[in-house]
């Protein structure tokens, strides 16, 4: 080797001992979870949760709440960032609660920027929070858990039972810009005597507006599975029987879905107006029934129909809600803008097309299972 | 025409270092080195620049573009059967004249250096958004433009050697994305014809300029072996180059709805930035290390044929000196140049539309004047018997 290539060597490697982008762990004060609400004089308020590590080691994890009120998201970071002890590290938060004051004035303010940071968690999850959010993430813990934690663990877990659609920060993007399907967020709510957090249910949004009605852990299943969304493992229990006055938990019967089926057909009767026809075809497991019976056929077919009786009643219901409050949670819009755009007037979705719809349900069930007993 | 035959002598005479490099690369290598030198920065923003003029049919438009390359291709292979042994810059000043000529070379030098500033620009500017939002321009630039000449500098046959391997880089770079096709809604894309046949027509333009690389073969053809210089090669790394184009578009298509797309910049690294699996995360940095060696491959290829080109003209043997001081030439250029967004854009905007006289062209004149020349001949021939 000559010596100017070991020369060449030796320079170089003073080049290469420093790095601008290092993030240290050390230097950084890692967000797990954030609240953003709308406070009195209708500027923003900023709640974060920071995980730290006490001197002590036997008392384990620790939370650190920190808040600030801002006139946009930077500036309330910029503020906090005067309160913590190290950088401002957004890269690891996990879920992100909006008060519902300020849902419904429109979210995407809000959100614009984790969409425009290269570093910000698109996978974290979103939650809107009748009354104010930043009660929730000012829990700190929650029996034994740490809030954030437990927030995205209550989200997921309904997501696994099929009361929530399977979202995050990234999937409400694409809903919100586009103009033929809404989507809905998980509604917690907050009570502050039991220090308990719930889901309430499905907050129903139009383009990037909460509207205010929502639908219920029970109705938002039934929308999943007439949107298609949710294909097996939904859970129902039913009331189907009045007779048992004394033992009343005869008269229920819980069953989980095996399989479900949409067929969906979208005519159009005149110019602009359409009528969607909604078949759901449910093969179903009967998990809980004291009454048992089923061996008998006729009884198991009078149980089915009152499973499908009351499942068609549920789904109107559904369907008008989700009407009343125009947000096209199954993308009809969609479709109509795919397949049906030579009807549409100038080829544009009008506005409250949705609640124009005249969108028909029929149910169709089937015992497939019981189980190992009849 | 004795002085053209005196300068042809001299030229071979002078590359006759370089003769025993050519004749070397085989069918394979020479698709990976097209399919190399096509795919590059382009690829990333390809989606947000069609979509607002061809709305979902901007996959169609990917396809149509691959056709009109092939085409271009074309002349380019028609080109370079009428001189076989000879690059573009030793077959021009035969063609059109030694100051036509030498203005020829000149001019597509020049054009590869520029492109060489834009790719790298461009590449800076994608890496400082994404993960570098401290480093300074230059130390990128340094890095990867250093890398590409220590590459650049070695004769071709071992350029190629790390093409073929580094295509593999590309499939890896296709099977990435595919975990995003999680979220796909075909709805997007329908109706198919919704934009019209022009907007479809005009967003080729779009595809076009993402998609060149193949006009360097006026420059690499005659290193191929000849039993190997099929047309085929060309065909088969186009069409490959145009279907994972084509895959790249329409898979951001239908994850992405259609407002949104208009503002992503980059929506292939926006798609992965977003998937989360177990145990991986940020699945956009992985796509960049790989699109890296992607636009790695492109600089070197193009490094290569400017180099080559100031070595016959400067009539030097070797191009290896000549390589480094150009990469050092082009870091004092990108030190100086403004790299705010819209004068990048703006620089692109002018490189990419100047491309179509030398992809198209000149190679069309070219022929056409080697071909009036070979008519003539043939005539004077006859009427001298």
């Amino acid at each position: 080797m000559t010596n100017t290539k070991v020369c060449f060597i030796i320079l170089s490697l003073f080049l290469l001992t420093g790095c601008w982008d290092q993030h240290l762990l050390k230097n950084t004060r890692l967000i797990y979870g954030m609240a953003f609400d709308l406070d009195a004089e209708n500027k923003i308020e900023e709640t974060i949760v920071i995980r730290s590590i006490p001197i002590n080691p036997d008392t384990g994890m620790a939370n650190e709440v920190v808040s600030a009120v801002g006139d946009t998201i930077n500036d309330t970071r910029k503020l906090i960032n005067e309160k913590i002890s190290g950088e401002y590290g957004g890269s690891k938060n996990q879920v992100v609660l909006l008060g519902s004051e300020l849902a419904k004035i429109d979210i995407y303010p809000f959100l614009d920027n984790f969409y425009r940071e290269p570093l910000s968690p698109l996978s974290a999850k979103l939650g809107v929070v009748q009354g104010k959010a930043g009660d929730i993430i000012s829990l700190k813990e929650k029996d034994q858990n740490l809030i954030a934690e437990y927030l995205t663990e209550l989200i997921r877990n309904g997501e696994e039972k099929r009361i929530l659609p399977i979202q995050s920060i990234q999937t409400i993007c694409t809903h919100m810009f586009d103009e033929g399907k809404d989507f809905g967020l998980p509604l917690l709510q907050f009570d502050p005597k039991n220090r308990a957090v719930e889901i309430q249910g499905l907050a129903l949004f139009d383009g990037k507006k909460y509207t205010e009605n929502f639908l219920t852990p029970d109705q938002s299943s039934i929308m999943m599975l007439l949107s298609g969304e949710a294909k097996s493992g939904t859970e129902f229990t039913y009331k189907v029987n009045e007779e048992n006055k004394e033992n009343w938990v005869y008269n229920y019967v819980s069953f989980q879905v095996l399989k479900a089926k949409v067929k969906k057909t979208i005519s159009s009767t005149s110019s602009n107006d359409f009528s969607v026809q909604l078949g759901l075809d449910l093969a179903i497991e009967i998990d809980e029934y004291p009454k048992d019976h089923l061996f008998d056929e006729a009884y198991a077919k009078e149980l089915k129909t009152k499973i499908k009786k009351q499942m068609g009643e549920d789904a109107e219901e559904v369907i008008s809600l989700l009407q009343e409050a125009n947000s096209d949670v199954f993308g009809y819009g969609r479709d109509l803008l795919a397949y049906h755009s030579k009807q549409l007037q100038g080829n544009k979705l009008e506005k409250g097309y949705f609640k124009k719809l005249d969108i028909q349900s029929k149910i169709e069930v089937t015992i497939e299972q019981a189980g190992v007993i009849y | 025409m004795q002085s053209i035959e005196l300068l042809n002598r001299t030229i071979q005479e002078n590359g006759m270092n370089k003769m025993s490099d050519k004749n070397k690369i085989t069918w394979w290598v020479g698709v990976s080195i097209l399919i190399q030198s096509q795919i590059g920065v382009g690829i990333l923003s390809l989606s947000n620049k069609i979509h607002p003029v061809a709305k979902g049919d901007g996959w169609i438009s990917v396809i149509l573009s691959g056709m009109i390359v092939q085409l271009f291709i074309t002349i380019i292979w028609y080109l370079m059967k009428t001189n076989p042994n000879k690059t573009l810059f030793e077959f021009a000043p035969l063609i059109a004249g030694k100051y036509l000529g030498a203005l020829i070379n000149i001019s597509y030098i020049f054009y590869f250096l520029s492109t060489l500033v834009v790719i790298t620009l461009l590449f800076n500017d994608v890496l400082k958004r994404w993960i570098f939002f401290e480093t300074p321009n230059i130390v990128i630039s340094i890095l990867i433009l250093m890398l590409s000449a220590y590459i650049a500098s070695e004769s071709l046959q071992i350029i190629a050697r790390f093409f073929s391997i580094s295509v593999i880089f590309v499939i890896l770079l296709i099977l990435i994305t595919i975990p995003a096709f999680s979220f796909f809604d075909i709805r997007y894309i329908l109706p198919v014809g919704q934009a019209g046949v022009t907007n479809i027509i005009k967003a080729t333009h779009q595809v076009n300029i993402s998609i060149l690389g193949f006009e360097l073969f006026l420059i690499l053809m005659p290193f191929i072996k000849i039993k190997n210089r099929k047309y085929s090669f060309l065909l088969v790394g186009n069409i490959f180059t145009t279907v994972i184009y084509t895959f790249v578009v329409f898979t951001t298509f239908v994850v992405f709805s259609p407002y949104e797309i208009k503002l992503i910049i980059e929506p292939i690294l926006y798609m992965l930035k977003a998937l989360q699996f177990k145990l991986l995360d940020r699945m956009d940095l992985f796509f960049l290390s790989l699109w890296s060696v992607s636009v790695l491959t492109t600089l070197v290829i193009y490094l290569y044929s400017s180099a080559l080109g100031i070595s016959t003209i400067l009539k030097k043997a070797k191009h290896k000196k000549v390589t480094y001081l150009i990469v050092i030439m082009l870091l004092i250029i990108i030190y100086f140049l403004p790299k705010d967004m819209n004068s990048i854009n703006l620089l692109a905007k002018i490189i990419s539309n100047l491309s179509y006289i030398f992809t198209a062209g000149i190679p069309f004149i070219l022929l056409l004047i080697a071909s009036l020349k070979r008519l003539f001949r043939k005539k004077e021939a006859l009427t001298n018997d």
